[in-house]
């Protein structure tokens, strides 16, 4: 329940800020159904939020992350930077 | 769909391990020597045959993109991520399979037509989602990511001449189960990597914004439009098409000296007295001009968000210009001249690809600027061709014509001149997208993509 709650109160949000979707009441049905019959997705929302709420996680995840493609490629620039100065020695 | 509170500096990395991954493609010289040594071993024209494979990895990623743009925007860039993943591993794994059962073809159709479908899908997969996440910095954001594609290839050239030399795949004595065993490896490795970007993507909330930033302070011009596009409509407006041209030609001139960028250095500061020095110096050419492509895709575009997306287009396509007019006149009377040329051209060329989403963006909306982006890459497919077959070309003519030096290259660089002029009297030409292409609002938002909002 708690995604579902979750997911109304950002559309309520985004109906009172967004006067492009208020402008269509068929669209907001739509918006709800696909919620609620995409359990997959929802789920996962619930499991998010509840991530979301510790910053240190959310810290440490990104420190990861970026490790996670910083160090290749720095290992690929480092290994191409090294035939750089035969470039100069010509 | 992020939860509140989801940080946006994550998804980058998201991006980035996608483009890191695909921009592999660009490595894919380093396979040919084994290739050529093992299976396709006597067979005359083995360099073209060794050379299917990224060749019709390129054409696929053209006619993936702009055949699945659509799909990607509908159902989001984790579908979009997971299923550039699977094509991209597919394709080392059937490649794996086809060195070891001595199949070329299987090589063809599993890195060239399989993991092609992966790089097309892959590459436009986290581009409308960057944006939305950064609607203040589009330029930034999409930089990072496309630096990917130009910095995967920095990663893959050694690892793979690692995986080679210890499978025993390299070298005159290579054996095909060693060249499998590294395909085999490296799309584990691939595996594994990507996964983190189809598992960490996330589309922001419908009325989520960043911290501090206000939607109507948003910065202006006569180009940047706050309505929306679709890609059907989109490719019936001239902006598109000349947008496609100025694509088009400032790639094609970034190929004409990428594609023979150590022979080019070669002719133009000859050493006979020391040719290992000489190889060497143009290996460190090479290294220089891709450190230059993949840093000018983030600078360059990053500078987009201030300076704006034509102006910067007046930059890569009037300024490249100049430079190719500088390498032309002044040929090789001073190295540093034309190595700061050189620099500059190819970090026009990486800045082109990774400015051009913000642009489109900027005409069409974000709506299906993914869709639109995909099939704007049709654009590189043709430059694909196009660069290479103007200077290599010319450059053979040239060379059994008995000319020597920088005098074998100066038809090509002109011609590259012109097609820049053209692309910069087109950019002049992209006005904004006429109201009469507008989406209804209605419309809009009852085809809101489900994966954007899953």
């Amino acid at each position: 329940m708690t995604e579902s709650t979750w997911t109304e109160s950002t559309w309520t949000e985004s109906t009172s800020t967004e006067s492009t979707w208020t402008e269509s009441t068929s669209t907001e049905s739509t918006w709800t159904e696909s919620t609620s019959t995409e359990s997959t997705s929802t789920e996962s929302t619930s499991t998010e939020s509840t991530e979301s709420a510790t910053p240190a996680v959310n810290l440490l995840r990104a420190v990861l992350v970026w490790l996670w493609v910083t160090v290749p490629f720095g290992y690929g620039l480092y290994q191409l930077v090294v035939k750089i100065p035969a470039l100069f020695s010509n | 769909m992020a939860p509140p509170g989801w940080s946006r500096w994550l998804v980058p990395p998201a991006a980035l391990s996608i483009h890191l991954a695909i921009g592999q493609a660009y490595a894919w010289s380093v396979f040919k020597s084994p290739l050529e040594s093992t299976l396709l071993e006597g067979r005359t024209n083995a360099g073209l045959f060794s050379s299917l494979p990224f060749q019709l990895g390129i054409i696929m990623l053209g006619l993936s993109a702009a055949l699945f743009g659509t799909r990607v925007d509908r159902l989001g860039p984790r579908w979009a991520m997971a299923v550039a993943s699977a094509c991209f591993v597919s394709g080392f794994l059937l490649s794996a399979l086809g060195v070891y059962l001595g199949q070329f073809w299987l090589v063809v159709v599993g890195y060239g037509f399989v993991g092609g479908i992966g790089l097309g899908v892959g590459y436009i997969s986290p581009v409308a989602t960057l944006i939305t996440w950064f609607p203040d910095r589009p330029g930034l954001a999409t930089g990072i990511a496309i630096m990917g594609f130009g910095g995967g290839a920095l990663i893959a050239s050694p690892l793979t001449n690692q995986l080679l030399v210890a499978f025993g795949g390299s070298g005159t004595d290579a054996e095909p189960l060693g060249i499998a065993q590294t395909f085999l490896v490296m799309g584990l490795i691939y595996a594994v990597f990507m996964s983190v970007g189809w598992l960490l993507i996330r589309v922001p909330a419908q009325d989520w914004t960043p911290a501090g930033w206000d939607p109507s302070k948003r910065r202006t011009g006569a180009l940047i439009s706050t309505s929306h596009v679709s890609a059907g409509k989109a490719i019936r407006t001239p902006q598109f098409w000349l947008l496609w041209v100025v694509l088009c030609f400032n790639v094609t001139a970034g190929i004409g000296i990428l594609e023979k960028a150590a022979p080019i250095y070669q002719d133009y500061f000859p050493d006979p007295a020391a040719p290992q020095a000489l190889t060497a110096a143009a290996a460190g050419f090479v290294a220089i001009l891709s450190l230059a492509n993949a840093l000018g895709r983030l600078g360059w575009s990053s500078l987009s968000d201030v300076l704006g997306r034509k102006n910067m287009y007046r930059l890569y396509l009037g300024v490249g210009a100049l430079l190719y007019l500088a390498v032309t006149l002044t040929t090789n009377a001073n190295k540093v001249v034309f190595l700061f040329c050189a620099i500059l051209i190819l970090s026009f060329y990486g800045a082109g690809f990774a400015t051009v989403p913000a642009y489109l963006r900027d005409l069409f909306g974000t709506y299906q600027v993914g869709a639109i982006h995909g099939r704007l890459l049709t654009a590189w497919s043709t430059a694909g061709v196009l660069g290479p077959v103007i200077v290599n070309t010319i450059a053979d003519a040239q060379i059994e014509a008995g000319v020597d030096g920088p005098a074998r290259y100066t038809l090509a660089f002109s011609i590259m001149i012109g097609l820049l002029i053209i692309g910069f009297v087109c950019n002049e030409l992209i006005r904004p997208v006429h109201e009469k292409f507008h989406e209804p609002l209605a419309e809009r938002a009852t085809s809101m993509p489900t994966g954007a909002q899953a």
